[in-house]
């Protein structure tokens, strides 16, 4: 006979020990011409990812949408084949060839079934040594582009993150570039080949092979990427300025018919390998970071002013940003600003409990142990370490300094890192509360 | 193939463990068997409202989330016309939390007015920011009334009206809440590195002694065949003209289900599909166009939507739409076509079973269309669909007369 049980339900069953976060090596393999790929193999599935990273970002281009015509193309024509023969090989056998573009990054992403490897690969690497870039496909890049700018430009969120952007690296730099209605129809044909040598032909890229990795994907990966004509490793070319931010600190775009506003808060702030990074790190947690952050207890579950509030901490190569975005019901715009600065303001004066802090590191703790969880996010992580010039292992080190992190670290960085009359803000929408 | 244990226990809640060795996270699931198909016409909104308030505290726990988040955990839900699905994911070691925290939701909520007021403001929120503050937002708050006359599928899961959510009172959340948040109208999944000898006692301590409840009994008017055919049209201020097609199609447990899934990819998965390349690559007549099916449990829509390239008119787009369309009734599909469609619908099934959250809700939903075992055997179905079959089904699905059809112009 089973016989009912009434466990305790007023207290939280005991924790357990954190499991430790287990960060692979990763080992690379190179190629007869050179090229080097790194691999994180995981035989459960029968799925493998290639990533193939060049450096292509935006913050490399010469003409505005000129990275990201590249890298939307590649796939759009080749010396042998049309954009509907490629497309016809990479459906037919159930792949996704994903494209991305940061201000410091471009490159492809392939998905597919691991059996049929030998079929994507010499397809792949005729994007890379033969893409012609049609007239015609530029047209219709071009074309679609700019409807999707026209729609976009009318979500607030939208615009406030352009602007943003904007007000942070400043308008005539490199990562400050954003797009505006009349940049479209402007790139020629001869701008995108230019490109296409420049970056993504003539300086050298790696690729992350993830998933199922096993000797017969290797013996394809030479047979076709290592007849590649090898690039000559020169290191491309540096804009002079990545930001000039300007000394403006308030910008304020109204919207008369908004039901909503867009706020942005933040500005440049310390990158990764700064000693305060982590203690940074943790404390944007404890304001925005996390659901049960003081931002999103506030402005969501106390007062009810939005659907959602974050912060975050934005990390390129050459520049950092911090910043507080969240879409508020119109007409608690002010009330929403101010209860933000009083956030952190509380931040700024009162140390934090025992208990909250010890929840934020076990939700950070947590968090990386879900980011770093199967090979796949493991190579975006990967990636991203290699975007930032970092050792992959200075994800463990970073962790390691947030666990060691006291409620003292926490009020002395906020006083210096989190000052709302250094910020920068931003509003679209109901501005009319403001001065 | 996804192997899994099952057992029910007495009060009615059915439990599946999946085991996957390589993960220190485990994954727990949750549905229960409630949408806003069981909501009434003019209280619509509730399900999705009452998902928010799960969040609110229950009986021993003021929140949800904090007692997770110490346990390094994170959770979200959803809620759909036919379902509502809680997931949290967690460090293994602190699995224990997971059953304290969701069963102490099914055996009672806190009903505080606090929480019912910021929630009530929460969701209006977001119902201005996903459905009103945003260009072509209303296009499902339109569609949806056109194509479904006595179905509650007639409403979005958002609700019908700002004004239903204002009004929700208390007494309506508590009856909500004992007539579907018990064992019997739940499905729990557990995954990760766990096995079912020790799920299974985890299971019975602290779901165990939940009070049962019967099931309750869930039946919606079903729709008459569509006759004739129906139009709207709105202006709005919005850059670009865009057209929403929609027509009814089989319930989810019907196998020419499948058969539609694999014509919406013809007509637009990936940069081959035959709309893409005829109206936006060959002609272009469009910028954007899709077809998809929504996949409700007692009969979806299919739909076909686009948006005009600037210069074209909606007589023009409209037709090689219907072009298209009508060239899957007339001409049978080439085999190796049909062929590129199933092999797109196995790869995206083996890439759904990437995560182990994803194979955890992926086993609860298909216990809840009668067998978790139906996650196995999808493949066979796509593999199963005939060109004839495509042919016939196509001349059927898309005939003029049972169409619904959204004309969204813009201002300028």
């Amino acid at each position: 006979m089973k016989t009912t049980q009434y466990p305790d339900r007023t207290k939280q069953p005991s924790l357990g020990r954190p499991v430790s976060l287990v960060l692979p090596q990763i080992e690379s393999i190179k190629l007869n011409n050179g090229l080097e790929f790194f691999l994180i193999p995981d035989s459960t599935q029968e799925v493998t990812r290639l990533d193939l990273v060049f450096d292509a970002g935006s913050s490399a281009q010469k003409k505005k949408l000129q990275a990201a015509a590249v890298n939307q193309l590649l796939s759009e024509g080749t010396r042998q084949k049309t954009s509907m023969e490629i497309a016809e090989i990479l459906d037919f056998h159930g792949a996704y060839l994903d494209k991305f573009l940061s201000k410091d990054k471009a490159g492809l992403t392939l998905f597919g079934l691991t059996k049929y490897y030998h079929r994507l690969l010499p397809l792949l690497v005729e994007m890379l040594s033969e893409a012609v870039f049609p007239e015609r496909e530029l047209k219709i890049f071009d074309d679609r582009k700019k409807q999707e700018y026209l729609v976009n430009i009318q979500k607030v969120r939208y615009q406030a993150s352009l602007e943003f952007n904007r007000l942070v690296f400043g308008v005539n730099s490199a990562y400050g570039q954003i797009l505006e209605a009349d940049d479209f129809g402007l790139l020629t044909r001869e701008d995108l080949l230019d490109f296409y040598k420049n970056n993504y032909q003539t300086t050298g890229f790696y690729g992350i092979l993830s998933g199922k990795v096993d000797n017969e994907l290797l013996k394809h990966l030479q047979a076709s990427f290592g007849h590649l004509g090898q690039a000559e490793q020169t290191t491309p070319v540096i804009p002079v300025d990545f930001i000039s931010p300007s000394s403006k600190n308030e910008k304020l775009i109204p919207k008369k018919a908004a039901l909503q506003s867009a706020i942005r808060m933040g500005g440049l702030t310390i990158d990764r390998n700064h000693p305060d990074f982590p203690k940074l790190s943790l404390l944007n947690t404890v304001l925005g970071g996390y659901f049960g952050s003081r931002l999103m207890g506030s402005l969501r579950e106390d007062k009810g002013y939005t659907y959602g509030i974050y912060s975050l901490i934005q990390n390129y190569r050459h520049a950092a940003y911090f910043a507080i975005a969240t879409e508020v019901n119109a007409e608690h715009t002010k009330a929403a600003v101010d209860e933000i600065c009083r956030q952190m303001e509380m931040l700024r004066s009162e140390k934090i409990s025992g208990d909250e802090l010890r929840t934020v590191k076990n939700y950070v703790y947590g968090s990386y142990l879900r980011n770093f969880d199967g090979s796949f996010a493991l190579a975006e992580r990967f990636m991203k370490s290699r975007e930032l010039e970092m050792p992959f292992e200075s994800y463990r080190q970073t962790l390691d300094a947030m666990m060691r992190c006291t409620a003292d670290d926490l009020l002395q960085t906020a006083q210096k890192y989190l000052n709302p009359d250094k910020m920068k803000t931003l509003v679209v929408g109901n501005t009319t509360d403001f001065v | 193939m996804i192997e899994f244990d099952r057992f029910t226990l007495d009060n009615g809640l059915r439990v599946l463990v999946h085991r996957d060795k390589q993960t220190p996270i485990v994954a727990m699931n949750i549905i229960y068997q409630v949408g806003s198909r069981d909501e009434e016409f003019h209280k619509t909104g509730f399900a999705h409202l009452f998902e928010h308030l799960m969040f609110g505290g229950s009986l021993n726990i003021p929140k949800f989330d904090e007692p997770l988040q110490k346990a390094g955990g994170e959770n979200n839900a959803f809620t759909n016309s036919d379902f509502t699905n809680y997931y949290l994911t967690l460090p293994k070691n602190n699995l224990e939390t997971a059953f304290w925290l969701e069963s102490d939701r099914m055996l009672s909520l806190a009903f505080s007015e606090k929480s019912l007021e910021v929630q009530r403001q929460v969701v209006i929120e977001e119902f201005k920011q996903n459905y009103l503050n945003q260009p072509y937002g209303d296009v499902y708050l339109l569609l949806k009334p056109l194509a479904y006359k006595i179905h509650p599928y007639r409403w979005n899961t958002i609700g019908r009206e700002i004004s239903h959510i204002e009004k929700a009172t208390m007494a309506d959340v508590k009856a909500f809440y004992n007539k579907y948040y018990h064992p019997a109208n739940a499905i729990l999944c557990v995954a990760g590195d766990v096995e079912t000898g020790e799920i299974k006692p985890l299971a019975e301590k602290w779901f165990g002694s939940i009070p049962g409840r019967q099931r309750p009994v869930q039946s919606y008017p079903q729709e008459a065949e569509q006759t004739e055919a129906r139009v709207k049209e709105v202006v709005r201020d919005v850059p670009q003209d865009a057209f929403y097609m929609a027509w009814h199609m089989p319930a989810r447990l019907h196998p020419d289900y499948y058969t539609c899934d694999l014509i919406s990819d013809l007509l637009s998965n990936g940069q081959s599909s035959r709309l893409f390349q005829k109206l936006v690559k060959e002609k272009p007549l469009l910028t954007e166009v899709n077809a998809y099916i929504s996949g409700d449990l007692d009969g979806g829509l299919f739909l076909v939507t686009g948006k005009l390239y600037p210069g074209v008119d909606f007589n023009t787009a409209e037709k090689a739409v219907m072009d298209e369309l009508q060239k899957l009734a007339i001409e049978q599909v080439p085999e190796n076509e049909l062929q590129k469609v199933k092999n797109k619908a196995e790869a995206n099934l083996v890439f759904s079973e990437i995560s182990v959250l994803g194979r955890a809700m992926a086993l609860s939903y298909y216990e809840m269309l009668g067998d978790a075992a139906l996650f196995g055997k999808e493949v066979e179905k796509y593999r199963a669909v005939s060109v004839q079959r495509v042919q016939q089904v196509a001349a059927d699905l898309f005939s003029p007369q049972k169409r619904n059809f959204l004309i969204y112009k813009s201002k300028s």
